[in-house]
């Protein structure tokens, strides 16, 4: 359990002292509700309309916009090997250095889905549901991009791969977020049903992500 | 340069569990190139091997096999009684191409998370970088050491893991003649408690009593 | 079976003996498939001329789902047994399918121009299908992008593998996601009554699909496992060379 603490310690450490911490998913994220608005006019009642969904799409967009560092790091300097030698379990040694990762970076995420759903003049419950619905996806969000990363680590320019291969396996989970602030907002009562299986999605990942990672870490020194 | 003896190495370690490395006929192929062919070998406790030949012949991916990260084609590998993939883990000090170091982390921090999540004592630290004489750069970021100075960390980072077997990618690759020569001291310490070593490079090492294999041979 | 056909030999034997004759099922199925379509079956009560889309349009929505299946499967067992014919068989379906995903979704878009009054609905199908050629695409890019066959293999064959997870989950998500929103009107491409004057095209025009898969198939493999035997050779003889040389010098 130790073993796992050091690496979870380490990964939020290395994401702030080294990574800036969660600047790079805020700033991308506070660029895209930006110029979203820009691109879709002005008018008020469409805002509000799409606000929850260009939240969670823009969350999403902003857990990619890292992907390519989490295992691609590991791969070139030579740590992929260590950690597969350190006698530790591959999935939860995985595991324990996303949630580091994760909780150093993206804990702003829901904070600004809230603040920046009621810029879109979503009112406040909705967009409470939405961050909370954020919440729930970031678990899903950072272990697939980190399947995907630890995939397509070490190739040149894997941003763009990591992306490709990772959108179709974040489907479900933004069609489970954004719904709970979308339905939220249009008084429907599948709300709490969207958070649920948000949280399911999330879940589910958690189960199973850890041995995909591990496996694709694996592959990728052999 | 003064050749630094084995005794002055003294960290605070528990003993290790000494253990045996038996390869048989190993054949490994790459992009389909077979790089070794019937390679054998028998390492016992105390035993160090230098491996060396041209670039390609295949160093790297023995190595690598031995520590179970590429599939032989034919052959067998067996720490004691074995297979890499179940015991590797336990028994076997990696020092690759690579150092292992993070650009914004010191030696400290890093060197400690190693100790942590190897369940090893923080207290060897400080010994084994002094016996690699990089203790005066412990609170340095990796990224301002110079090559030579990440590599001395990085072994002691092998060190500090305790394990009987150590497996070296060009681990003097761009060390110094003093480096060298504590690169040899720490071998030969971890020799006298017991541990074996095979290290790959094309350099000449004058480490006593070790054996010498040529792989451009076993093609 | 698979493991007595990894023998190479055998399975260029079987490939050889297996193309002509899915050559000449696939071409004869289509033709007979293609005149029952579009000329000797009557047109939809409901769609009109229309429903003939459909016959192009759902087998080839099928075997782009099958044919992802088959990629899993062959990935399942190349991870599990290593059979390199496995890895091969995997790395040659994914273009077909990918080919057949796209044939699905512009024959899908005709469809929907006179149905739905627009080239493109966001209907949990087609969005589906949509999602499946991304799948496909990062599958393929991703194997393009490793430069070490065995490297490629292994973790297509892992991407492959959670692909079919992914792939149900996405399913139901769709499903629900498209039932928050349902408009009331949406005809569904496969109505829930065929008839079976219809059926008789559809189920031929199938068949014929497959048969086309599985030669195509077989094609690409043979001629794959011919490059990479002229590769191992190539690089074998460029190896002899270089230990000459070294001798030499």
């Amino acid at each position: 359990m130790s073993a796992l603490r050091a690496i979870f310690m380490r990964e939020a450490r290395l994401a702030w002292a080294g990574g800036g911490g969660a600047a790079g998913p805020t700033a991308f994220f506070l660029a895209a509700i930006t110029l979203a608005p820009l691109a879709i006019g002005p008018a008020a009642d469409l805002l509000s309309a799409v606000g929850p969904g260009i939240m969670g799409f823009a969350a999403l967009l902003s857990v990619l916009q890292s992907a390519d560092r989490l295992f691609g790091d590991d791969h070139g300097d030579g740590t992929a090997e260590l950690y597969l030698l350190s006698g530790v379990s591959p999935a939860w040694l995985v595991l324990a250095k996303v949630t580091g990762q994760a909780l150093a970076t993206l804990w702003p995420l829901p904070v600004i889905g809230c603040l920046g759903a009621m810029m879109y003049g979503v009112p406040v419950q909705p967009a409470l549901m939405g961050a909370l619905a954020l919440l729930a996806a970031i678990p899903a969000l950072s272990l697939i991009a980190g399947f995907a990363g630890a995939l397509a680590a070490g190739i040149r320019r894997s941003g763009l791969l990591i992306a490709l291969i990772a959108t179709p396996m974040m489907v479900p989970v933004l069609i489970f977020a954004a719904g709970a602030g979308r339905s939220a907002f249009e008084g429907d009562e599948r709300a709490l049903a969207n958070l649920l299986l948000t949280a399911a999605v999330s879940l589910g990942t958690i189960a199973l992500a850890p041995f995909g990672i591990a496996a694709a870490i694996r592959s990728r020194l052999g | 340069m003064t050749m630094q003896s084995a005794t002055e190495i003294s960290p605070d370690m528990p003993e290790f569990e000494t253990e045996t490395l038996r390869v048989s006929g190993l054949s490994l192929a790459r992009g389909g190139i077979e790089l070794v062919r019937g390679f054998s070998l028998d390492l016992a406790p105390g035993d160090a091997v230098l491996m060396s030949g041209p670039n390609g012949t295949g160093k790297t991916t023995l190595l690598r096999a031995l520590a179970g990260f590429i599939r032989p084609d034919a052959g067998e590998i067996r720490f004691g009684e074995l297979p890499p993939g179940e015991v590797a883990a336990d028994c076997l000090g990696w020092l690759g191409h690579a150092d292992g170091l993070k650009p914004n982390e010191t030696p400290r921090a890093a060197l400690r998370f190693w100790a942590d999540l190897t369940g090893q004592s923080r207290k060897a630290i400080l010994p084994l970088m002094r016996a690699m004489a990089v203790e005066s750069l412990i609170d340095r970021p990796a990224a301002r050491l110079s090559r030579g100075q990440q590599r001395r960390t990085a072994l002691v980072r092998v060190a500090l893991a305790n394990r009987p077997i150590w497996l070296l990618d060009e681990p003097a690759g761009p060390l110094d003649g003093g480096g060298r020569a504590r690169l040899a001291s720490l071998v030969a310490w971890h020799r006298a408690r017991g541990g074996s070593v095979i290290a790959a490079t094309h350099q000449r090492l004058d480490w006593p009593d070790a054996r010498r294999i040529d792989l451009g041979a076993h093609r | 079976m698979l493991s007595y056909f990894s023998n190479p030999q055998r399975f260029d034997q079987l490939a050889r003996t297996l193309i002509p004759i899915f050559a000449v099922l696939a071409l004869g199925l289509l033709a007979v498939g293609v005149y029952l379509s579009f000329f000797a079956s009557p047109p939809d009560y409901q769609q009109g001329e229309t429903i003939r889309i459909m016959y192009v349009h759902v087998p080839a929505a099928y075997m782009a789902m099958a044919l992802y299946a088959a990629l899993a499967a062959a990935s399942f067992v190349y991870f599990v047994w290593r059979h390199a014919l496995a890895d091969a068989a995997a790395e040659v379906i994914a273009p077909i399918g990918a080919v057949f995903t796209v044939l699905a979704l512009f024959t899908g878009s005709l469809w929907g121009k006179p149905m739905w009054g627009a080239w493109w609905e966001w209907d949990a199908r087609m969005t589906s299908v949509l999602v499946l050629l991304l799948v496909y695409l990062g599958y393929m890019a991703l194997r393009a992008a490793l430069e070490d066959a065995q490297q490629a293999a292994r973790t297509g064959a892992i991407l492959a593998m959670a692909g079919i997870i992914n792939l149900v989950i996405v399913k139901f998500s769709v499903d629900w996601w498209s039932s928050l929103h349902q408009p009331a009107s949406v005809i569904r491409l496969d109505g829930p009554t065929i008839h079976s004057s219809q059926l008789w095209p559809l189920a031929i025009m199938a068949l014929g699909y497959s048969f086309l898969a599985g030669w195509l198939i077989l094609y690409r493999l043979r001629s794959q496992a011919l490059r990479r035997r002229v590769r191992t050779l190539q690089r074998q003889r460029e190896q002899a060379a270089r230990a000459r040389e070294e001798a030499v010098s």
